[in-house]
């Protein structure tokens, strides 16, 4: 029994070794992390304040239909828009006054909604507002790239307006708008939170560093030399597993303590920490281990380790982050282990303690067994094949 | 020099046939872009719903929801695209490392005619993956034909000739497939954010959206904004040309460090 926990020891340690000493697996799990780390929230930055603006203000055209029809209530009018919506006197005020409120944009008129349309297709506007004739029970129109700032702007902007005008309950302030702004990130800063997000992907990798390590000694004849040498293939596997977990465990440690120097990034209570990290660690290795264990020959076992990664950084917020998913998936993923080290981990960076960390500490422990038999499963049909 | 176009041919093909042989190649160059791109478009898009307010592409060609769909698809498509043909700029190197390559000039064939076929087999390889993606996606709902066909091919083409381009530069940059196979696991994830591709540049400082010019991946997508959204054709000449010149940029560096890499 010591015999085997010592093979287990050696074989998790020399592949920790192994990891610290290839320069290129070194780039690739510590730098290009931070270089994306820096690069993400610098440029996203804008999306963590209370009131995301542009560069410059954006170019916007306004068509508005009259009540009666005909050409837009604005047109033929070189004065400002301003000067011309005072003289509307229409439930359309709050909705103008609203957009010209923005200081993001900067608004001129157009003589209708075809006109509008052509200023965005010769780019000569970034969007167009068409105010329909039957507002506020009609719809109004943004024109512009869908998915751009500009139309979620005019959008939040037009829909705050039209709750006023139509008094309609719940209708979104841009008070409470920046409020659920924040809470979707979690009350984190850009660089907390894609700090966290980044390091919730790249552990994946880390942890599957091992379980190709594996592939690679089938493939290379060291696994029946030391197979050979009289260690069976369970212990050979537990080993890999060991030093799966062992690898997360020291990638998470070095990239805390990275972002901690380089980004000041606050991690709270130093046992919840320790506590998240040692769970988070071991989840990552059983699902890595199982991930590997599906792919029946050691050639598909990087492919499928690839498609592991990135399948679930997709699903657990790591590769988009949460407040750009869908509710659903939100709720449906919270399973997986980079989410709950994502959101761990960012509840942490707010000076969470352990209490804060619960949910996240009993999802991860809920993993670890369940993927660890699923992959002792999937392993043990491929050992048959093997001994076949 | 039908002789020497043969040979160009049977080394291209050989090299295609690689790629249909492994899972793994299979795996990253077909299947995870068709299927996280499609996946994604079950999950994310229509971020801009709000009630009361109806959001319309400027030229009213395609549904807001239809265009965010198109545009997941293509992003997650360039970055397994660029990806995918960054890993084959490591194949002379392996063929290098392993002896084959010193091999085949012994047998009389001229390493010019070698460089040729690596650079068609990466462009051949770009083009079918991309021919795959609009194929399946299109056949699983993707509005691809909205626009016509020109538009598509266009899109596509700037990406294939783009990240080809950077695929050949980076075979005659670098001479370990170890550090080939590492620059294209990290490089094109870091140029999809840098560009754009996820989320709109509206939202970087102004220096960073000045930046994202240089970045291949944001040239990909206006080229495929201006002709889904705009005026066709017309306006992906512009970016259109950005891409072709990394292309071109890309392969007399890739030919000139090849050139000094001759065995």
């Amino acid at each position: 029994m010591m015999g085997t926990w010592r093979t287990v020891i050696t074989i998790a340690g020399n592949q920790l070794q192994r990891v610290a000493v290839d320069w290129p697996t070194l780039v690739w799990l510590a730098a290009l992390p931070l270089v994306i780390i820096f690069v993400l929230s610098v440029s996203l930055q804008g999306m963590f304040t209370e009131a995301v603006q542009p560069v410059s203000p954006v170019s916007v055209v306004v068509a508005v239909s009259p009540i009666g029809g005909g050409p837009s209530e604005l047109s033929g009018a070189d004065r400002p828009l301003a000067d011309n919506w005072a003289q509307l006197g229409t439930t359309r005020d709050t909705l103008l006054a609203a957009l010209a409120g923005d200081r993001a944009l900067a608004l001129t008129p157009a003589a209708d909604a075809a006109a509008a349309r052509q200023a965005v297709l010769e780019r000569r506007a970034a969007a167009a507002v068409v105010v329909p004739a039957a507002y506020p029970t009609a719809p109004v129109q943004v024109i512009a790239v869908p998915g751009s700032l500009v139309a979620a702007r005019i959008a939040g902007d037009a829909a705050s307006a039209r709750a006023q005008d139509t008094a309609a309950p719940g209708g979104a302030t841009q008070a409470s708008d920046d409020e659920a702004r924040a809470s979707d990130w979690f009350g984190a800063d850009a660089f907390a939170y894609f700090s966290v997000m980044v390091v919730s992907f790249f552990v994946l990798s880390a942890g599957q560093r091992a379980m190709l390590f594996y592939a690679n000694d089938r493939l290379g004849g060291v696994y029946a030399r030391v197979r050979a040498g009289g260690v069976d293939r369970r212990t050979y596997l537990l080993g890999g597993l060991a030093g799966s977990f062992v690898i997360s465990v020291t990638y998470l440690a070095f990239m805390s303590g990275a972002a901690w120097l380089l980004f000041g990034i606050g991690w709270g209570d130093f046992f919840a920490w320790a506590e998240l990290t040692l769970a988070a660690a071991a989840a990552v290795a059983t699902a890595s281990f199982a991930a590997a264990a599906a792919a029946r020959r050691p050639e598909q076992m990087e492919g499928a380790g690839s498609v592991f990664v990135m399948g679930m950084a997709f699903l657990g917020g790591s590769l988009v982050p949460l407040p750009f998913l869908p509710d659903w998936i939100q709720g449906a993923f919270a399973w997986a282990p980079n989410r709950a080290l994502l959101e761990g981990y960012l509840a942490l960076a707010g000076d969470g303690s352990t209490a804060a960390v619960t949910p996240q500490l009993r999802a991860l422990l809920l993993g670890v067994p369940v993927f660890g038999a699923i992959g002792w499963l999937l392993a043990g049909a491929s050992g048959k094949e093997e001994t076949a | 020099m039908i002789d020497r176009v043969r040979r160009i041919a049977a080394m291209t093909a050989l090299e295609v046939a690689r790629i249909g042989r492994s899972p793994r190649e299979l795996i990253l160059i077909v299947l995870a872009p068709v299927g996280l791109g499609y996946a994604s478009t079950q999950f994310l898009g229509g971020g801009d719903a709000q009630a009361g307010v109806v959001v319309q592409t400027p030229n009213g060609l395609l549904t807001a929801e239809a265009w965010q769909h198109l545009r997941l698809i293509f992003a997650f498509y360039l970055l397994f695209a660029f990806a995918g043909l960054l890993r084959r700029a490591g194949a002379l190197a392996r063929e290098r490392e392993a002896g084959t390559l010193q091999r085949t000039l012994l047998a009389g064939v001229p390493y010019g005619e070698i460089v040729c076929a690596h650079a068609a087999g990466i462009a051949l390889i770009g083009l079918l993956q991309a021919a795959v993606v609009v194929a399946v996606t299109a056949a699983l709902g993707a509005p691809w034909a909205e626009a016509g066909p020109m538009v598509v091919a266009l899109s596509f083409g700037g990406a294939v000739c783009a990240a080809s381009g950077l695929a050949l530069a980076l075979s005659g940059l670098v001479r370990s497939n170890g550090l080939v196979q590492f620059i294209a696991g990290g490089l094109p994830m870091l140029l999809a954010y840098v560009g754009g591709v996820f989320w709109p540049l509206s939202f970087a400082p102004g220096h960073l959206q000045q930046l994202a010019r240089l970045d291949p991946l944001y040239w990909c997508m206006v080229t495929l904004t201006g002709g889904f959204l705009y005026n066709g054709v017309a306006d992906q000449a512009w970016p259109l040309a950005a891409l072709a010149l990394i292309g071109v940029l890309g392969l007399v560096v890739g030919v000139q460090g090849l050139g000094r890499m001759r065995p």
